[in-house]
């Protein structure tokens, strides 16, 4: 796996390391993480141990102090902070825990704006195509708060791959749900990565989670 | 979904503190707009009334009450003056026009002026009905008075010593209504216009009785005199010299009306309204008419001025209270951006993730504030202009000033201008802080 070209793979991070605050505190060091395209991984880990720092440095939101970071044969970790902006929206769909979706927009419109701030060409027929795809047409034009969780979650994984990103990273996805729903939500992340060419990344200490996934890479607990 | 999309919604999402906001700035905005358009008006009628008149000779006392009660109407006049003393001083080479008013009597609460046509051609005003006066006792309406008392040419008015109405009548020679003017929406529309020799007459008039006609020819344009009959003092008026001012010159069959050549001539008049040939009269002639004389020389302008600074203290005042209402709206539009940031810190840190800058972050702050700024002040000009046009509408029938809501100013966009930046610069906190959020520990912290 080192020795594959970063040019085939979803997501290359290698030799990470990340330290809060001033430089001279303990850095946080993480394992590489090699994904190929329309590959999944689990990172998996309890609390503290740094799976949502490493989900942001591989979403550009922070920035390592070693190591190097490459989506879709894109190197972040280097860019502008505006160029890590365009190439987030361009080439990574984000899903977290908390959804996020914009309360003042409907569904539709949640879409419409990810497109917008993605850069990409707003198209009106392919967000509503999507969200049909998924069984909210009867939702399109509802606020999140008007959905029930399921159906916001679909929403929110709907904008995360509109864009057909070429990573997919979902944050603690299924912790806060029932076995059944978590097992609805992880098919339906894996099934929408499958259909729309996206490698994805789960990051999450849920246990259910675990054998699900391609790869599966472990992080401990570091001493504060 | 453009980044405006985004703000519409975010504030339609809130329309309770939406509308509070909007509102506040409105009547901040609409408060500064009805001052504006009072002052604009006002000033614009004072100036138009004194449009003319370089100065004023009457008697000694206020200047402010001189120009006040022979400009404006609006006061008691400081006293009467010798028409003779007041024609040596307008036969001067620095007068172009000087036109004589006789005040003191008034009819059903409008004030009857005797004077000449040239009084009416100041104003533009020109006849909407019948023809000018020609002879004692008759009299012209402004519009306004027609309007007001339903007299018409060919009516008969009663006028009645003193300004206020309540003096006694002069019921055995009341006035024949002849004519009536266009309406000029200057201080003209509002007075009864007659001859000198009407007021003469009526007062002390014995001894002047018929004399009528060089008064008339003073000041005025042989071309806007009334149509002449066959009456022989008329008659050489037509061939007189158009020297404005200095028409006596051709009248040596009426030896009585030139001072020059009767010593005894005791007319009065109130005041003398002059033009002057050349603004350099400015420098010498109100300063040796207030040296060498019993008369009192009072510039319009210069009266108006000072007017205009006194009535201003009382709008600054106003003024001062409208910027007070659009700085709470500014503090309250700051509270409630500052509020929405707070509750969409998680949505925005979204944003970011979406591939977001931190510029479009702010932007979107930015623009809602920008919103709130431009609903503000359409609706706060809208609102003011509406006042306006009511409160001209239902107050200000005769009183001098017309009122209307239908002009716009350019101070006004002015305002919207400043009043849309209070809004910007009351999100421009909150957009910063947006700007400056740490996307990683927002989202972090919220798990």
């Amino acid at each position: 796996m080192t020795a594959t070209d970063p040019e085939s793979l979803a997501l290359s991070a290698a030799s990470l390391s990340y330290s809060h605050g001033s430089a001279g505190t303990t850095a946080l060091a993480f394992p590489d993480v090699t994904i190929a395209r329309g590959g999944s991984c689990a990172v998996v880990g309890p609390s503290g141990s740094g799976k949502t720092t490493l989900l942001h440095l591989i979403a550009g939101l922070l920035t390592p102090r070693t190591g190097s970071i490459h989506v879709a044969g894109r190197r972040m970790d280097t860019a502008s902070q505006r160029e890590r902006d365009r190439l987030r929206g361009r080439l990574i769909g984000i899903v977290l825990q908390q959804l996020r979706l914009v309360a003042s927009l409907s569904a539709l419109d949640n879409l419409l704006l990810a497109q917008r701030l993605a850069g990409h060409p707003v198209s009106r027929e392919s967000a509503v195509e999507r969200l049909v795809g998924l069984g909210l047409g009867h939702r399109l034009h509802h606020r999140p708060r008007a959905l029930s969780q399921g159906e916001a979650q679909r929403v929110a994984i709907a904008r995360a791959t509109l864009g057909r990103p070429a990573l997919l990273l979902a944050d603690e996805p299924t912790s806060s749900l029932d076995d059944a729903n978590a097992e609805l939500v992880l098919q339906l992340l894996t099934e929408q990565a499958v259909e729309h060419g996206a490698a994805l990344l789960i990051v999450t200490h849920d246990a259910r989670i675990r054998g699900r996934l391609e790869q599966e890479i472990g992080l401990e607990r570091v001493a504060a | 979904m453009s980044l405006t999309r985004l703000a519409w919604a975010n504030l339609r999402a809130a329309p309770l503190i939406t509308a509070l906001n909007v509102g506040l700035l409105a009547l901040g905005t609409a408060t500064i707009v009805v001052l504006l358009l009072l002052s604009h008006q006002i000033a614009e009628t004072l100036t138009r009334d004194a449009e003319g008149i370089d100065l004023v000779l009457g008697a000694k006392g206020s200047p402010v009450q001189l120009v006040l009660s022979t400009v404006y109407h609006a006061d008691i006049p400081t006293g009467n003056i010798p028409l003779a003393e007041a024609r040596r001083w307008t036969e001067d080479q620095r007068v172009a026009q000087a036109i004589p008013l006789s005040l003191g009597d008034s009819a059903r609460g409008f004030r009857i002026v005797g004077t000449t046509p040239a009084y009416p051609a100041l104003y533009d005003a020109g006849l909407a009905e019948g023809r000018l006066w020609d002879e004692s006792l008759e009299a012209v309406l402004g519009a306004e008075v027609a309007l007001a008392t339903g007299l018409r040419p060919g009516d008969v008015l009663t006028g009645s010593h003193g300004l206020s109405g309540m003096g006694d009548r002069h019921a055995e020679s009341p006035y024949r209504v002849v004519g009536v003017l266009s309406s000029t929406g200057a201080v003209v529309d509002r007075l009864i216009l007659t001859g000198l020799e009407s007021v003469w007459d009526i007062h002390a008039g014995e001894h002047h009785h018929g004399h009528e006609g060089d008064p008339a020819a003073e000041g005025g344009s042989p071309g806007e005199h009334p149509d002449h009959e066959s009456d022989e003092e008329h008659a050489h008026e037509d061939d007189e010299e158009p020297h404005e001012g200095e028409a006596e010159h051709g009248h040596h069959d009426a030896p009585s009306l030139d001072p020059r050549t009767e010593a005894g001539d005791d007319r009065e008049i109130t005041a003398m309204l002059v033009r002057y040939a050349s603004p350099i009269a400015a420098v010498s002639m109100p300063r040796q008419v207030n040296a060498q004389s019993n008369l009192q020389a009072a510039a319009p302008a210069f009266e108006l001025a000072r007017l205009l600074r006194i009535v201003g203290l009382g709008l600054d005042g106003l003024r001062a209270f409208a910027l007070i209402l659009i700085a709470s709206a500014g503090f309250s539009v700051f509270g409630a951006m500052y509020g929405a940031l707070q509750a969409r810190r998680g949505e925005l840190a979204m944003m970011r993730c979406l591939g977001a800058s931190r510029m479009e972050i702010m932007a979107s702050l930015l623009i809602e504030g920008l919103l709130l700024g431009l609903a503000g002040a359409a609706l706060g000009v809208l609102l003011g202009h509406v006042t306006v046009e009511a409160v001209g509408s239902v107050f200000t029938a005769g009183r001098g000033v017309s009122l209307t809501g239908a002009i716009l100013l350019s101070d006004e966009l002015l305002l919207a201008a400043a009043l849309v930046l209070v809004a910007l610069i009351a999100a421009a906190v909150p957009a910063w802080q947006a700007y400056r959020t740490d996307v990683s520990r927002t989202l972090a912290s919220h798990a």
